[in-house]
């Protein structure tokens, strides 16, 4: 008796703790490997060469982006990224010596299904201006791969 | 027995529920209200009137900042903010009328030694010789905690 009791009791914790636990949110989806479907700079459509890419969303919070020329992959960034909510994405990439860039990029996100919508700015230099930054707009859509 | 086979199961279960679960994260000490000691904008010293400011970070990844002027509080700046590690920071700030957020993320270093939060890294503002462009501006604060979470 006592230990149906204990059981009964035990299974309610269970039960509570399973139901109260967070769903995977929209910002856990976005974690895997994506590959680009289409892409815009400042509103020009990307040149097909700078198409062939994925991006890895690993689950350590870390990024990888490849380029394939002539289906070579070649490294195309990497990083750290963070979802602070179900639209927006925060990325800052890793410098040669492993340091993290001074800059963070914020950029906006949609997951509907298998593809992702991703828009915002990211920072270049500036050609003619030393120490200053130019913002350059993207717009990109990916698709979810193996 | 057979209530004592699930029992165990069970006491097992939950057991490794609660060691998986995620554990509070990185700087905890962060969070709670800091004043401000001293600040630099790109190595130039804060001149005194914008030097007395308080900035809250709250349990919920919002901070919230306020400066204290002769004719009263102000709010200074507000957004999220969210722990890469427990040295970088990065903050987005949202509008203080509209509170729409903003398109850009700055990143930071902190550390925190006892009471005392040191601040520094760029934040960008729009360059004088063209408003489309951008200028990194290093800060570089010190701040004292004067309130817990």
């Amino acid at each position: 008796m006592k230990n149906l009791k204990i059981t009964a009791f035990l299974i309610t914790i269970c039960a509570t703790f399973l139901l109260s636990a967070t769903h995977p949110a929209q910002k856990n989806a976005i974690y895997g490997k994506w590959k680009m479907v289409s892409g815009k700079t400042n509103g020009m459509p990307n040149q097909e060469k700078y198409l062939d890419r994925t991006f890895l969303f690993n689950k350590d919070n870390t990024y990888e982006g490849k380029i394939f020329i002539n289906d070579v992959p070649q490294p195309y960034g990497r990083g750290v990224f963070m979802v602070p909510n179900d639209t927006t994405l925060v990325t800052i990439a890793t410098n040669p010596d492993e340091s993290l860039s001074m800059l963070a990029f914020k950029y906006n996100f949609a997951l509907k299904n298998d593809t992702l919508h991703r828009w915002g700015y990211y920072m270049v230099g500036s050609k003619d201006q030393q120490g200053i930054l130019k913002p350059m707009y993207l717009d990109e859509k990916w698709v979810r791969i193996k | 027995m057979n209530t004592q086979k699930i029992t165990t199961l069970l006491i097992i279960i939950l057991a490794a529920l609660l060691l998986s679960a995620d554990f509070p994260a990185k700087n905890q000490s962060l969070y709670g209200v800091w004043r401000m000691i001293s600040g630099k904008n790109n190595g130039i010293n804060n001149p005194p009137i914008r030097l007395d400011r308080t900035w809250e970070f709250k349990k919920d990844n919002t901070f919230e900042g306020k400066i204290f002027l002769p004719n009263g509080i102000r709010p200074y700046n507000q957004g999220i903010f969210m722990l890469v590690d427990d040295t970088t920071m990065v903050t987005i700030h949202t509008d203080l009328n509209t509170n729409k957020m903003s398109p850009f993320a700055y990143k930071y270093n902190f550390h925190i030694n006892k009471d005392t939060l040191h601040f520094h890294g760029y934040y960008l503002s729009p360059s004088r010789e063209n408003r489309k462009m951008l200028t990194p501006v290093h800060i570089d604060e010190v701040w004292v905690k004067i309130l817990p979470e």
